[in-house]
């Protein structure tokens, strides 16, 4: 059935439906409406779960990593300082390979203070041992929740599923929620490895030497890279089950294409237009969605892109002193192709501007007019 | 159904410890750890004869005299003589000294001796085809006899005299030293291969045939003739010497003494004389010496017996002359200012115009021994230019002539029983390296005893693993937390007043409860006494070991100690220490 929702209406919708049996948050502009929406539900007796009011998103965080180690779903969300702030237990969920399902909702970090859409709180957090999904719209948002607990409950790692401010999080789109018997057939009841068990008690913040810390790390790294195929399985299931689907990635037209546009979350929807606009007027260009930052799905960008000789990527994010960050994952996850690429990175969205049909031409007009790529990003304005 | 990859398997994926931690290793975090490393104590290293104390002491604080008295015979072989008249150089430097009081630790020696049962052990038996011969069997002789038969050396002591000893038996009254005790301890060497001839005086002649018959010669007959007031009346009728007056009194040929003594000189004769007229009916007893009271060599403790027993001393006095005033003899004195120049050496000033006389009906001078070395003259033992005492390589203890050595007073000049059991020793080793054909080995640098000279010749020979004996223990290194403060426990003394009626001894052994008691007041000092304090305060549980047999060790596993020296903080006596890059 479909309704018109905002997309952290949808994000609660999709926790409620799996069953999520534990939420421990901290509001904070914009994620809020989903720990009200929640704590609504839980009022209500309708969530299902128990909510925990903890005093930070570092103890929600705490709270969330150790009740998954009991075997309980688990579920919460922040965005931006409250992420920034929760980063120590990022790691600490990942080392314990608990898996947690997060909601981010992007927003500027400060300073300054600002309330608008941009990545860089989510991607900031990058090398915690996260999976990262980026949401393109409230429905992909609410189905991508679903998938994020099989995905993480079979790899035994953390998720975080990206929607960003205002454009999901509050903007009602319609979207199509499912049953909860369709998501019970999807989402498998709770089976999490119960590793504080009071019959069997433990302790699990030990300290290790230098090689068996190595070896934990290296254990997750494997879990990370098996965890590609995990996300395209699951992916494919879930098509199956619900009739759509989102891969690790989506591409658009890029097979005779001269320039493929690269872009991610909601400013791909504009592309979407964009290009079959700029088609209409005889340009050979195309479009990629990343969607799965973390385990980066290099094999397969290096196979979609292998012959399209120029890209361009839009970034609505900055890591300071270099460029947008998708920008500089996909040249990294090139730069072992047979084929050479011109890649150009561009900066719009930063802030949570406006990125308008006319901007997106820009971009690609110009890079296919380029001769050669700037090592650093172009600023859009 | 497919095996579960390594990277899923929850009891695997993460750094989970059920029932021990002791799956995480927390041993790299630091190259620092605790080395548990005997080491010596100051008493140790204090005493010459190189008495393995502190394991001495820990052995009879657990009532174990017999183990106590086995660590005694490990370095020499009169723990009751020494028990008895050593002047304890060990105490001095004790380092409890400065805590309550230093351990009275020649007490203990002698309750070892006297109620502990242990043989000599011999080392080894290399050098049991050298058969080696030693002139006299006072403190020197018998040390070397000891320990070159514990060497495997065939060993006989040729003795003057009708009995074994030599000064410890003529020259020591018996209430200073028990002749049970004496007895006792040359008791022990009917163990070893020492062959004992008696009544046998060698001379030049039969050094030479010594040297024909033995591999190896050690001369050690003492400093036995008396040195003689250069004084007007040194040689009246009724002036005594010293050393033969205590040997007479000793063999019951001195008849009783009526009337005032007077005894000249400031050592231990002098005093070991001035009592043995207390006990020979002397009515009144003087003793006149050179020195102020705390300079004088004898023992402190002898001095305290004069004083009981109504000795009157006249400090800083030289005799000038002596007169026979009608059958009494008057003794002439001036002060005495000074006994040593700038330089620290004897030379006594004096100030003629300050005067003193003492009327004696005896007088017993008693101002120093040396060696009578008259019977070896030609032998070239003694230099023939400028003759003196036996001269000897400082190295080895070798004579002027090849294969003879020599120690104790003969060589030194008077000193002290417990130096001359240093030097049996130390010769003893030189002549059984010397018969094998080797130098000084490296391995005895290595059982020297702090800076030396003393030296370990039970781990010379035994060796002796975790073991620094260079490595002295002060008390900056000892945890004084764990230490209790108790007096010092002393020996039962004859009352003076019982004193004057024979020679009884006058320090009593102390029985074998009391002798554990005060042994208990060790720190052991860099001996490890099994005490668990760096097993039970270890953060990490990570330390194991303890006594095993008769010796105690700790170790911390490598792969769980972090270095944090709680262990080495918290051993009482500087045995663990902490080690860098291990």
């Amino acid at each position: 059935m479909k309704r018109f929702i905002t997309g952290n209406h949808a994000v609660a919708e999709a926790v409620r439906l799996c069953r999520a049996q534990f939420v421990a948050a901290y509001p904070i502009t914009p994620q809020t409406p989903i720990y009200e929406k929640l704590s609504d539900w839980e009022s209500a007796g309708e969530l299902g779960g128990v909510m925990m009011r903890t005093e930070s998103e570092h103890s929600a965080m705490a709270a969330c990593l150790s009740a998954s180690l009991t075997g309980v779903r688990t579920f919460t969300a922040t965005s931006s300082q409250g992420l920034a702030l929760m980063h120590e237990m990022l790691h600490m969920a990942a080392g314990l390979r608990v898996p947690v399902v997060m909601a981010i909702v992007n927003r500027t970090l400060a300073i300054p203070w600002a309330f608008w859409s941009d990545q860089t709180d989510s991607l900031s957090q990058r090398d915690t041992g996260w999976m990262q999904v980026y949401c393109e719209d409230n429905q992909e948002s609410l189905d991508s929740i679903i998938q994020a607990y099989r995905i993480a409950e079979s790899i035994l790692l953390p998720c975080m599923v990206v929607l960003e401010a205002n454009f999901i999080s509050h903007f009602m789109e319609p979207v199509e929620v499912p049953t909860r018997e369709e998501v019970d057939a999807f989402v498998p009841s709770v089976a999490i490895p119960r590793r504080f068990d009071m019959e069997n008690p433990g302790y699990v913040a030990a300290v290790v030497n230098q090689a068996q810390y190595r070896d934990f790390r290296r254990l997750t790294q494997e879990a990370m890279e098996a965890g590609l195929n995990v996300i395209e399985d699951v992916d494919r299931r879930f098509r199956e089950h619900f009739g759509r689907g989102y891969g690790l990635m989506d591409s658009v037209q890029i097979e005779d294409a001269d320039l493929v546009l690269v872009t991610t979350a909601t400013i791909t929807s504009t592309a979407r237009l964009v290009i079959a606009r700029l088609r209409q007027k005889g340009h050979r260009v195309g479009l990629l969605k990343i969607r799965i930052f973390r385990p980066f799905p290099v094999l397969q960008l290096r196979s979609v892109l292998e012959r399209v000789p120029r890209i361009a990527v839009i970034d609505r994010n900055i890591s300071l002193g270099r460029e947008g960050i998708f920008c500089s994952e996909l040249k990294a996850a090139l730069a072992n192709s047979s084929q050479r690429h011109m890649i150009q990175g561009y900066l719009a969205g930063i802030g949570g501007t406006d990125v308008t049909p006319d901007v997106i031409e820009k971009i690609v007009l110009h890079a296919l007019e380029m001769d050669k790529a700037t090592d650093g990003p172009i600023w859009i304005s | 159904m497919h095996e579960t990859p390594r990277y899923l398997d929850p009891e695997t994926i993460i750094p989970i410890a059920r029932g021990s931690t002791e799956a995480f290793k927390t041993g790299t975090w630091s190259n620092r750890r605790p080395v548990h490393m005997q080491k010596v104590s100051p008493c140790w290293t204090g005493c010459p004869a190189g008495n393995s104390i502190p394991r001495a002491l820990l052995m009879a604080s657990q009532g174990d005299l017999d183990g106590a008295l086995s660590v005694f015979l490990e370095e020499s072989p009169l723990p009751g003589v020494c028990g008895s008249v050593c002047y304890h150089p060990c105490e001095a430097s004790c380092n409890r000294g400065s805590w309550d009081g230093a351990v009275n630790i020649r007490a203990v020696e002698r309750a070892a001796s006297q109620f502990g049962h242990a043989k000599p052990e011999v080392l080894t038996t290399k050098g049991s085809d050298q058969p080696v011969a030693v002139v006299g069997s006072g403190p020197a002789g018998l040390s070397a006899a000891y320990h070159l038969a514990r060497l495997g050396h065939p060993v006989t002591i040729y003795e003057a005299n009708e009995e074994l000893g030599g000064l410890l038996r003529w020259g020591i009254p018996e209430f200073r030293l028990n002749p049970e005790v004496l007895d006792r301890d040359l008791g022990r060497l009917s163990s070893l291969d020492v062959n004992v001839k008696t009544g046998i005086t060698v001379d030049a002649q039969g050094l030479d045939e010594l040297k024909a018959t033995y591999k190896a010669v050690f001369l050690a007959i003492g400093a036995s003739a008396s040195k003689r007031l250069d004084v007007e009346g040194a040689n009246l009728r009724g002036v005594l010497s010293g050393l033969e007056f205590l040997t007479a009194v000793r063999t019951r040929s001195h008849g009783n003494l009526s009337g005032k003594v007077l005894v000249i000189g400031g050592g231990n004769v002098a005093l070991d004389a001035s009592l043995s007229a207390v006990r020979l009916g002397a009515r009144e007893v003087f003793v006149a010496c050179l020195e102020q009271r705390e300079q004088m060599p004898a023992s402190p403790e002898e001095y305290e017996f004069a004083m009981q027993e109504g000795v009157v001393f006249h400090h800083g006095w030289s005799p000038t002359r002596i007169v026979d005033e009608g059958g009494r003899l008057q003794t002439d004195f001036i002060k005495c200012v000074a006994v040593c120049d700038e330089h620290g050496c004897f030379n006594p000033t004096c100030d003629e115009s300050i005067i003193m006389k003492l009327e004696t009906d005896w007088i017993i001078q008693a101002i120093g021994q040396q060696a009578d070395l008259r019977m070896f003259s030609g032998s070239g033992i003694v230099p023939t230019v400028m003759p003196g005492p036996v001269q000897t390589d400082p190295s080895d203890m070798e004579t002027l002539v090849a294969k003879v050595f020599a120690g104790g007073d003969v060589v030194s000049g008077p000193g002290s029983v417990v130096q001359a059991i240093a030097d049996g020793k130390r010769a003893a080793v030189a002549m059984h390296f010397r018969l094998l054909g080797k130098e000084f080995p490296e391995a005895q640098r290595r059982v020297i005893l702090g800076a030396g000279p003393g030296f370990s010749i039970d781990a010379l020979f035994r060796g002796r693993k975790g073991w620094d004996p260079a490595s002295v223990v002060k008390f900056e290194d000892l945890e004084p937390l764990f230490l209790d403060r108790r007096e010092r426990g002393s020996a039962a003394v004859l009352d003076p007043s019982l004193r004057k009626r024979g020679f009884e001894e006058i320090v009593r052994s102390l029985d074998s409860v009391t002798a554990a008691s005060e042994a208990a007041r060790c720190f052991f000092c860099g001996t490890c006494s099994a005490c668990d304090r760096c097993y039970l305060f270890c953060p990490e549980i990570c330390i194991s070991g303890g006594r095993e047999g008769g010796t105690a060790a700790y170790a911390a596993n490598p792969e769980y100690c972090k270095g944090c020296s709680v262990c080495s903080a918290v051993c009482p006596r500087g045995v663990m220490s902490m080690g860098e890059g291990l």
